[in-house]
């Protein structure tokens, strides 16, 4: 599936310097949530040191990017934020996911056969809606890249891997109605770690079921099993939906010696994943063992992408036994895997049957908890089910916390949306503009379907407008 | 450098040639404007870029034969392109270089040169004309171009590969890697001010370079000798690293071994001191101590070091060197 589009745009864009991997290395040693906390100024500073002194930068297969900052309008696609995108965005968030961008163009004029985006601060915890920082996530660097690369080279049809430790529930909501980006995301076990989500049952919404897949590890899964999951989940699953773009939101604690994770990953166990997964642009997550893991790892995921033998590669304190699955395990992960092979085989029938037996409206409320920021969050969220597309969505959102208390209305149209759905949900924006049903502090309506982009503020009634 | 210490780190003289004609531009100008440095030889032609007055380094040392080396040197390009790139009409195109098969035809040599089809259309200023003249003709006829055409072919291809190399140079700046968020929002697009001219044939080439590049052409009547120039007046310059860790409780220096006992109480400024006192001091004992108080920081970097969820110490990297410039003494040239 991957060799497809990869063919396809050699065709396209002549081979000429296809063969290399991008790179853009962006630690932002200036920037830190607060000084000891995991997100800091050195986290890739280890990494840094082993990378440049192995000499990585200068192979010939390497070719090195500089990040540019993301546009408001980069992140207008993705997120509504409260109060406003500079807020929530700060020139570190704008240069991490500008760092995504530079690679996806690189990617798409030709330059590179693949790449990765070696930035922080992280985002896969950033929701649709962003109140504050959440999982050190403020804006998610993956959707941000895919729906740029959707508006500007058209494409349609993307799957994300999040191979992060902690559930990529950031992007899971994001791309929770969208039928045609795959979102498939292996965790520790979301019982004993943040944020506690990422369970088989999460599957997506009504009209996109199936295209959401969660694999909760046990505590102490190790390369053995989390390629299994690869192997006989993973991969057959993208070979059958066959997208034009696979991302890899390439989070590093699943390592045997990260803080705040309890895996028995390996360097080389990311390598061989990378290697065999392909991605055709990796992003950089999570992982906090600064030290003694984010080296080799960002090393094993660099050599595999670029073809390099990364045999000889291993931490100091590397022992192949330590790496052998539990049998009871495999087993335990063989059903998981079934359970959600049949639920994507089944995707269409599912969609198909809830589009007969739901009503018009399907509801559902979360709530939502901001642990970097303590902000608590209550969430209504609507999805207009339509017969002719994956319907339009708004979200009641009213959030708590040290910022104060802040209500919002949000109306989201998706790229594929019918032209019906389009007209009315413009509509529902002015009809919301004029008379809001209750007080809310900001409207929003995030027009994919015309990448166009309004916030609107009930208080001082002016209206900002984002388009290209 | 001086002599003597040159002797003791003869690969610090690497591209001392080159640099020299940086030098020599620098000592040309002395201002602080943004200078597309051209050094037009007979083989090659060297580019350098001064921007707002400091020559520009090459942030991974010099490149030699393709190979990153760590002896910091300025950001230098070289093309094979030169006064006496041979011309030849392969069947489709005119070629310039990459190869020198001897001098000008004008001088001698025994095939047309860019430096002929400038003697032809500056009506024969060099050497013998007639011979510029012949070889020209000779290429012109096979490839079915007048004299005066193949001349000013020749101008245009020379020109449009050096405008963009330079172009290219630039961009390669603007995309140096950054790994700090001011340096990515602080970096702003830069443009030359001017084109300084090294080398016999700079004269010839440089206003119309200038002009392509929309910008000031510098032709100075040193131009043929800024070379030599530089290498006159362009002062001794030394840099330094310092690598300190508090935990270790020392600090190491790239030069000449030097380690020492680091304060664990230290911060950043403490480092800077003590790589600024020892880059004096090496100046002073390499014999360039007027010249110790010409000092700039290129690097300054700390880190915490964090065990568990406290700090357990810093880390902190320093650059310093005497900054490059000119001799005391040397106020610059009549213009």
């Amino acid at each position: 599936m991957k060799k497809k589009s990869q063919e396809r745009q050699a065709d396209v864009l002549g081979t000429g310097s296809a063969g290399q991997t991008g790179l853009v290395f962006f630690p932002a040693f200036d920037w830190a949530i607060s000084p000891s906390h995991p997100e800091r100024e050195e986290r890739l500073l280890y990494t840094r040191d082993q990378i440049f002194e192995e000499g990585v930068m200068d192979l010939p297969q390497i070719r090195q990017y500089q990040p540019r900052l993301a546009d408001p309008i980069d992140i207008a696609r993705v997120h509504f934020c409260v109060p406003d995108i500079e807020t929530q965005a700060t020139e570190a968030h704008r240069i991490a996911a500008g760092g995504a961008l530079v690679i996806a163009d690189a990617l798409m004029k030709g330059e590179i056969k693949n790449g990765f985006a070696l930035v922080r601060p992280p985002g896969h915890h950033a929701m649709r809606v962003v109140h504050g920082n959440r999982g050190f996530c403020n804006i998610n660097n993956e959707p941000i890249m895919i729906e740029y690369l959707r508006q500007k080279y058209g494409l349609k049809r993307v799957a994300i891997v999040d191979t992060d430790v902690h559930h990529g529930d950031g992007t899971q909501d994001i791309y929770w109605h969208d039928p045609d980006v795959l979102f498939i995301s292996f965790h520790q076990d979301g019982r004993t770690l943040y944020p506690g989500s990422g369970f088989t049952s999460e599957t997506g919404g009504p009209l996109a079921r199936g295209t959401t897949l969660n694999v909760p590890l046990p505590p102490g899964t190790t390369d053995e099993g989390i390629l299994f999951v690869l192997d006989k989940l993973v991969l057959p699953v993208l070979e059958e939906f066959q997208p034009e773009l696979v991302v890899n939101s390439a989070g590093q604690d699943n390592h045997y010696s990260d803080p705040l994770a309890n895996m028995s990953f390996s360097a080389r166990g990311y390598a061989l994943l990378n290697e065999k997964l392909s991605p055709d642009i990796a992003v950089l997550e999570g992982g906090y063992s600064v030290e003694t893991a984010l080296p080799y790892v960002n090393l094993g995921i660099i050599m595999a992408m670029a073809g390099i033998d990364y045999s000889n590669l291993y931490e100091p304190d590397y022992n192949e036994n330590n790496f052998r699955e539990d049998p009871a395990n495999i087993k335990r992960l063989g059903e998981i895997v079934r359970e959600l092979s049949d639920v994507f085989q089944q995707r269409h029938e599912l969609v198909k049957a809830a589009r007969q037996t739901l009503g018009p409206l399907f509801q559902r409320n979360r709530h939502i908890y901001y642990d970097t920021d303590q902000i608590s969050e209550k969430q209504e969220e609507s999805l207009k089910i339509c017969p002719d597309c994956p319907g339009y969505l708004f979200i009641g959102s009213e959030a708590v916390g040290p910022m104060g208390r802040h209500r919002v209305y949000c109306i989201s149209i998706p790229l594929q949306s019918c032209p019906r759905c389009q007209r009315e949900a413009r509509d529902f924006y002015l009809k919301m503009r004029r008379q809001p049903p209750k007080s809310y502090d900001y409207l929003y309506l995030q027009d994919r379907a015309a990448d166009h982009y309004r916030q609107y503020d009930y208080g001082s009634q002016k209206e900002r407008v984002t388009h290209s | 450098m001086p002599l003597e210490v040159s002797l003791r780190y003869p690969c610090e003289t690497v591209f001392s040639g080159p640099a020299a004609s940086v030098m020599g531009a620098f000592a040309l100008t002395m201002d602080q404007q943004t200078s597309v440095v051209v050094d037009i030889g007979g083989t090659t032609t060297d580019l350098a870029l001064i921007l707002g007055g400091k020559p520009l380094y090459a942030s991974r040392g010099a490149v030699l034969g393709g190979h990153y080396s760590h002896v910091r040197s300025f950001a230098l390009r070289s093309l094979a392109l030169g006064g006496d790139s041979a011309l030849r009409w392969n069947g489709e195109i005119i070629s310039i270089g990459p190869d020198r098969l001897g001098p000008a035809a004008c001088f001698g040599g025994p095939v047309a040169t860019p430096t002929d089809a400038i003697n032809y259309l500056e009506g024969g200023k060099l050497g013998r004309p007639e011979l510029s003249a012949q070889a020209l003709k000779s290429i012109a006829q096979q490839a079915g171009l007048t004299v005066e055409e193949l001349a000013q072919e020749v101008i245009r291809q020379v020109n449009g590969r050096l405008v963009a190399s330079i172009k290219d140079m630039f961009k390669t700046w603007e995309q140096e890697p950054a790994y700090k968020i001011w340096e990515i929002v602080n970096k702003r697009k830069v443009k030359a001010d001017l084109v300084v001219g090294i080398g016999a044939a700079a004269g010839s080439f440089v206003p119309a370079l200038a002009k392509q590049l929309g910008c000031r052409a510098l032709v100075h009547q040193y131009s043929p000798v800024a070379n030599a120039l530089g290498a006159a007046v362009a002062r001794p310059t030394l840099s330094l690293l310092l690598h300190a860790d508090t935990r270790q409780r020392a600090y190491h220096l790239n030069l000449e071994g030097i380690s020492g006992e680091f304060n664990p109480h230290s911060q950043l400024e403490d480092a800077k001191k003590l790589a600024l006192k020892h880059l004096q001091q090496i100046a002073r004992e390499r014999g360039m101590g007027r010249y110790a108080d010409r000092y700039e920081f290129f690097l300054e970097e700390q880190f915490n070091m964090i065990r568990g969820w406290s700090t357990t110490g810093k880390q902190f990297d320093v650059g310093v060197q005497i900054a490059p410039g000119v001799i005391d003494g040397f106020e610059g040239v009549q213009p």
